[in-house]
């Protein structure tokens, strides 16, 4: 077997009192976009905030690669991990290039202007997600899916391999949730850039259409992982949700679709 | 222009606005003049050390509450608003009587000040870090009368203009050794610049890029226990400065959050133009300059609140 993305093992894991995995153990394929669906509570945001390094496990290991992430400085991690959190906490005036520039934040020297690297990186971002008109818009201006693309920039400004994306679809209407889906194929399918994405996402649709890997969470426990069509099964939607579904290929793409039978 | 640059210029006008203006104005001709002549009482003795004084101590408030602000992500978080100031200002009385070093005394003040806040206040959201931190300000602020009303009389009426934010009795010394330290915590921006552009990003986005978060934290804190010290040992227990300083350089420049050294020059020149305004309206009495500033920040908090309640209905 190829060797994986990320290599989860014995990780146990709390928030605050509660304990979210114990000894869970995991590995997400070396694939462009990677799903993480699950129902409510059952540790998404958790394992892709211990992918990140955002969440200090007490016990266990992610490896990135074959790396310890936890024995990272938090520089080098940010050099190859990016994330961004649900709902990123926005200032009014903060502008979009502003906060694409933030992006260059691990590589920034100290007592240093920003570089011609730096430059090029956050134009570029601006570019790929099409915001160069809006650079200097305030973010508080912006529509949902253009401000979800403003923090994609700002990750993409980073220049990380592997960018971490918490439920980035939430909040926004279905031709938004297609366009960012089709920005992320777009980021990994680019020649010459070996760029992989892992998204937590809660519609199945969308999930099963855009992602390669799909990896199914029930309570802090693996159900599944594999591609969606191999993954959404009505036996898998039944342990992961609790609910009788029957799983057929949508008629445009042949994906699959799942249609709750309650 | 940049932000920076466009608030030097405000200030520099002001600074010499600042040394023209007061019982009796100077032509710009007489002032330059005069500060290259030693001899230049209304200049040297009157003028210079005042502004110079405004000046330093602005710059240390406004940087001090703009990394407050974007620290915790509050605009109301200011060392001001949440007893930092109130804490330095019993730590001052606390070791005049003990006959320790007033510096060494505010700091531990107004460390101790902020250590209770956050203590207190721990995972409880932005409004009960401020009711705690209003809630600590009162209390050393009462037990700093309560120290006061067994004083001496003679301190009592030096303690009271101290208190009220004076800058009457300033000189050139103190004015120097403020602006060295405010230097010193400018270069230790400048050095982590890197992280300090991430403020109020929050925590999550702030690890994600690559922040060293409690570093960052003891960095930010420290700065602004000195800061807030040195500059109140100073001049005095200023308020509603470096709660207005930030915002008002970002509306005013257009500089992006944190807006640090933009939020230090603003909070110079707010400083430098409620002395000169303090001079001009009482020129005969000590009119404290932080009278004045209390007189322009107490309206902006209630303007604050005001449009933040717009906003959420």
């Amino acid at each position: 077997m190829k060797q994986p993305l990320f290599d989860i093992q014995d990780l146990t894991v709390s928030l605050g009192a509660q304990r979210i995995y114990s000894q869970f153990s995991a590995r997400l394929p070396d694939v462009g976009i990677t799903g993480i669906i699950g129902p409510n509570g059952c540790g998404k945001s958790t394992l892709l905030r211990c992918l990140g390094g955002l969440a200090t496990p007490e016990n266990g290991s992610v490896r990135l690669r074959g790396v310890n992430i936890g024995q990272l400085s938090p520089i080098a991690r940010a050099r190859q991990i990016a994330f961004l959190p649900q709902e990123p906490p926005v200032l009014a005036d903060m502008t979009v290039e502003g906060v694409v520039a933030k992006g260059r934040t691990p590589w920034r020297k100290a007592f240093l202007p920003s570089s011609r690297a730096d430059r090029d990186a956050v134009n570029q971002a601006l570019e790929t997600t099409q915001l160069i008109e809006l650079r200097l818009r305030r973010l508080t201006a912006l529509s949902g899916g253009q401000r979800q693309r403003a923090w994609i920039a700002m990750a993409l400004a980073q220049q990380t391999e592997v960018i971490l994306l918490d439920e980035p679809t939430s909040y926004l209407d279905l031709p938004h949730q297609i366009r960012l889906m089709q920005l992320l194929r777009h980021l990994v399918d680019q020649q010459g850039q070996a760029r992989r994405v892992v998204v937590v996402l809660h519609d199945l649709t969308i999930a099963a259409r855009f992602c390669d890997t799909l990896v199914g969470l029930s309570d802090g426990k693996l159900v599944c992982a594999g591609p969606p069509s191999e993954v959404l099964t009505p036996k898998t939607v039944m342990q992961l949700y609790g609910l009788r579904a029957q799983v057929h290929p949508d008629p445009v793409f042949a994906r699959p679709v799942v249609y709750p039978e309650e | 222009m940049k932000p920076v640059i466009k608030l030097s210029l405000a200030l520099g006008c002001l600074v010499f606005l600042a040394l023209s203006g007061g019982r009796d104005w100077l032509v710009p001709a007489d002032v330059w003049h005069g500060l290259w002549s030693t001899e230049n009482f209304v200049i040297h003795v009157l003028r210079l050390p005042r502004t110079a004084l405004a000046v330093a101590a602005g710059l240390a408030l406004g940087l001090a509450g703009a990394l407050m602000q974007g620290l915790t992500r509050n605009p109301l978080a200011t060392p001001d608003v949440i007893g930092l100031v109130q804490g330095a200002s019993l730590g001052h009385i606390m070791a005049l009587g003990l006959g320790a070093s007033v510096f060494l005394g505010e700091t531990v003040g107004a460390a101790f000040a902020l250590f209770a806040v956050i203590a207190l206040a721990r995972e409880q959201g932005p409004i009960a870090f401020v009711l705690y931190g209003i809630g600590v300000g009162a209390t050393a602020s009462a037990a700093t009368t309560v120290i006061l009303l067994r004083a001496p009389d003679a301190t009592i009426t030096q303690m009271m203009l101290w208190l009220s934010g004076s800058l009457a009795r300033a000189d050139l010394a103190t004015a120097g050794a403020l602006f060295g330290g405010v230097v010193c915590a400018g270069l230790i921006v400048l050095w982590r610049a890197r992280e300090l552009r991430t403020l109020w990003l929050g925590d999550d986005v702030m690890i994600g890029l690559g922040v060293h978060l409690p570093l960052l934290r003891f960095t930010v804190l420290g700065l602004v226990t000195l800061l807030t010290a040195g500059a109140t040992l100073a001049v005095g227990p200023i308020g509603f400065l470096a709660f207005t300083a930030a915002p008002l350089a970002r509306a005013v420049s257009g500089a992006e959050p944190p807006a640090l050294f933009p939020a230090a020059l603003m909070g110079a020149c707010l400083l430098t133009a409620a002395d000169l305004a303090a001079r001009l309206i009482a020129p005969l009495v000590t009119l404290p300059t932080g009278l004045i500033m209390t007189l322009i920040g107490a309206p902006y908090l209630i303007f604050f609140l005001w449009s933040e309640k717009r906003k959420t209905a």
